[in-house]
């Protein structure tokens, strides 16, 4: 993809929809249970995003995908976060992929009980699969669930219908992102669609994947809630003057929008030196443990900045702040990120 | 939670049973009602945020909870800052939005205690102690926050130079208020509510006064109940003032002394805000304590990895300095504030006793009366209490913004050792996250309060 193509692509989502997003998205927040917006949805696939007939013929680029993701998630982290689904699914049917492409993939992966990356207790075994995967964003939603399981020699990835016999959806409520849905998932002796055999390296790839679309995510929402604190600061009046001019809120800014804009560049100098064969070997993991810390401070001096008004529903940044540390969790926490990375 | 409590709060229990035995009361309390109800009624909230727990509440009164801090000649359990702090602690490790319900409350009964305005205590106090014998909760709130005078109506310099909205007008017989407070906890369900304001914005810092507004006084309305992102069960209301009519005997002490008063108060109040944060800390640090025992991972428990143990134990260690803390500035306020305008409680509960039925027997006295007495009450206590409390305040300030980083730590801290669990709000530590950020933005924020450590404290470092 050209550099004007990727331009257009981040900036240009980013201002065609944001319209669509910001009177959508808060809406999903207080109630998951709605519907994605169709009119939403039919405007990405026009751009190869939830668009199966489109999984060949548009691939995004690691750096398109971060320049979206940081964009997409300045509107809205959970926004970003429904973009990556769309990558993701596309970028996992293209490798490892059987059957007919889905419009939708939710990637099954975490359980409650994981020792190392690529220790699974869900097993895939004769074109059946058995156990539970716990917080799995997007699964309420999606058409086709991906999951990671110990196949018969290592790790696999297997193809599910989500409402095939035997998978339980259990929908829990969560911190941030609640606008994707999550439910924890069962599988109980279900028949799977099609799998593929990995290795280790696989697994760890695809958590890059994970990890690099989460942290473009968290430091779009961590650049737009520190846009807002500043606007914010150039206003209010407090302790005799505008409160932007107080050393602790300038040097409150300023630290955590340099430490932000180091991550951020640490994220782009990463992607453009990946393709999505070539394997990273856990950097965006490792990267992501830093930058997912780093994004939350922010989210959360974004807050501050704002006072009691930071902590209250009606102004948004009380939600940045929801979803940057849910979005610390995605796909593993800072500690596992790196502790597992390899 | 551990049962060795010299442990946790220090030998000092040793030398006062009756905080040890509120601990108790407060741990009970917290496991028969609020534990099985915290997460449950937490989510409740997003879908309900009008709902107030009437009956959690009622059963505090069972435990005494709401009549904690009052004198015991006035009904009260004779509580010290201390006391408060403690039960305040231990509730909030269940949940602190319930919990809060209960501080709000102390709060509201804060500005009269420290007045000693004794009128007050013989109407309002009585009927809050009356209330809590036959189960029926009377609850304070305390309204200061202006829509754009938050960190402005706390601090004595910056209030000179605050946009007030709100104000009282003298008039026969009384006050007349009109304005709006903001971010109110329990400003839509408590019975009194006591209000800071100018009797003249022009002056703010010279006529700073304060009031008590019963909830059903013609022109005083809750207009909205905010959405907060935790500590969802205990209500911030904005709170309206029409022409609102306050009578003279509810004028706490005298007119233009609220910004000692009020000052007074935070000083008072932000170590019990400091063990609120330290009490959410603990419930996170419980629940993920309780998880890693739990979780199988291979061939044993999470909690037998090693990064896990050492990830409990800097939890672990932020708690115990957190409650240090808490526990020094809160007996600071205490022995410099407390014990000089009540002195020694075991002569003075009595003696104010004795003299209950002769003082409300002269209730019927006239107003100028009663004023000269209120004025006598405030000049006694500015003059038993001295010039101490400033290194007091100064002290809270520390315990608050200590304790309130110190629970953030925690809670992320155990996000990051629960995983992507963490973010499931059946377990709690979510929610313990959403609870423990307020703690860093109420009761002065952190900036303003390490402002103030800075005045009382730093600038007499380098004298």
């Amino acid at each position: 993809m050209s550099a004007w193509e990727t331009d257009l692509l981040s900036s240009g989502v980013a201002r065609l929809f944001s319209e669509k997003v910001e009177s959508h998205m808060p809406a999903l927040d207080e109630d998951p249970s709605r519907p994605l917006p169709v009119d939403l949805l039919v405007s990405l696939s026009e751009i190869g995003i939830f668009d199966a007939a489109a999984y060949d013929a548009v691939i995004f680029s690691p750096s398109s995908c971060v320049e979206l993701l940081l964009s997409a998630s300045a509107l809205c982290p959970t926004y970003g976060m429904l973009l990556s689904t769309g990558l993701l699914g596309s970028q996992l049917h293209r490798q490892w992929g059987c059957g007919s492409p889905p419009s939708s993939v939710a990637h099954c992966a975490w359980e409650s009980g994981q020792s190392a990356v690529d220790a699974f207790d869900t097993v895939l075994a004769d074109g059946v699969i058995t156990g539970e995967k716990s917080m799995v964003f997007f699964a309420p939603r999606a058409e086709r669930l991906a999951v990671l399981g110990a196949g018969r020699d290592g790790p696999a990835l297997a193809w599910l219908d989500p409402g095939a016999p035997g998978v339980s959806l259990d929908a829990c409520g969560t911190l941030g992102l609640r606008g994707l849905g999550c439910a924890h998932v069962g599988f109980d002796g279900t028949a799977v669609l099609g799998a593929a055999e990995l290795k280790t390296a696989d697994v760890v790839d695809i958590l890059d994947t994970c990890s690099m679309y989460a942290t473009a995510c968290a430091l779009g929402a961590a650049t737009r809630s520190l846009s807002v604190a500043r606007e914010y600061a150039a206003q209010r009046y407090q302790a005799g003057r505008i409160i932007k001019g107080h050393d602790a809120v300038r040097l409150m800014l300023a630290n955590s929008e340099a430490a932000v804009n180091s991550a951020v560049s640490a994220l782009r100098s990463l992607a453009a030196a990946s393709t999505e064969q070539a394997r990273q070997g856990g950097a965006f993991l490792r990267l992501k443990s830093h930058a997912s810390r780093i994004a939350v401070a922010a989210a959360s001096d974004g807050v501050q900045v704002l006072g009691g008004y930071g902590y209250m529903r009606d102004y948004g940044q009380e939600r940045r702040f929801r979803d940057v540390c849910t979005l610390m969790l995605y796909p593993l926490d800072p500690v596992r990120s790196v502790l597992w990375a390899g | 939670m551990n049962a060795d409590l010299e442990l946790e709060y220090g030998v000092m229990l040793g030398r006062r049973p009756a905080t040890r035995a509120r601990i108790l009361a407060a741990r009970e309390f917290r496991m028969k009602h609020i534990d099985p109800v915290a997460v449950d009624l937490d989510h409740r909230m997003l879908a309900d945020p009008h709902y107030h727990p009437e009956d959690i509440v009622r059963k505090g009164c069972e435990y005494s909870l709401l009549t904690q801090p009052l004198p015991r000649f006035a009904g009260g359990q004779g509580g010290t800052i201390v006391d408060m702090a403690v039960v305040l602690e231990e509730l909030c490790a269940g949940c602190a939005g319930i919990a809060n319900i209960f501080g709000a409350h102390y709060l509201g009964l804060t500005g009269a205690l420290i007045a000693l305005d004794l009128n007050i205590y013989d109407r309002l106090f009585k009927e809050v102690a009356d209330g809590e014998r036959v189960g029926r909760p009377v609850l304070f709130a305390a309204a200061v926050t202006e829509p754009s005078a938050g960190t402005d109506v706390e601090e004595a310099e910056f209030l000179r130079q605050a946009r007030l909205v709100t104000s009282a007008q003298a008039v026969d017989g009384g006050y007349r208020l009109n304005g709006t407070k903001v971010f109110i906890s329990n400003g839509n369900v408590a019975t009194y509510t006591m209000v800071i304001c100018a009797l003249d914005r022009a002056r703010p810092v010279e006529t700073w006064s304060a009031f008590i507004v019963p909830a059903a006084s013609k022109g005083f309305s809750a207009s909205r109940v905010e959405l907060k992102m935790g500590q969802r069960v205990c209500h911030a209301a904005e709170l309206r003032f029409d022409d609102c009519f306050v009578p003279d005997e509810n004028l706490i002490g005298v007119e233009g002394r609220g910004m000692l008063m009020t000052e007074l108060v935070l000083t008072a109040s932000r170590p019990p805000v400091a063990a609120i944060a330290t009490g959410i800390g603990r419930g996170a640090y419980e629940r993920t304590l309780a998880y890693c025992r739990d979780r199988r991972v291979g061939n044993g428990h999470l909690i037998d990895q090693g990064w896990v143990q050492q990830s409990l134990a800097d939890m672990r260690g932020e708690l115990q300095l957190a409650r240090t803390s808490y526990l020094h500035a809160a007996a600071l306020f205490d022995e410099r504030v407390l014990e000089r305008i009540y002195g020694s409680r075991s002569l003075v509960d009595p003696f104010m006793k004795l003299l209950n039925p002769l003082r409300r027997s002269r209730a019927g006295l006239g107003i100028t009366a009663r004023k000269r007495f209120k004025r006598r009450m405030a000049d006694l206590v500015e003059r038993r209490i001295g010039d101490g409390w400033h290194t007091a305040l100064g002290m809270s300030s520390l315990a608050k913004f200590s304790c309130s980083d110190a629970a953030m730590r925690v809670c992320l801290k155990a996000m990051e050792v629960m995983g992507p669990d963490a973010a499931d709000e059946r377990y709690g530590v979510e929610k313990a996250l959403r609870d423990a950020r307020l703690t860093q933005i109420y009761e002065g924020t952190n900036q303003l309060n390490r402002y103030q450590v800075y005045r009382q404290l730093v600038a007499c470092d380098h004298q």
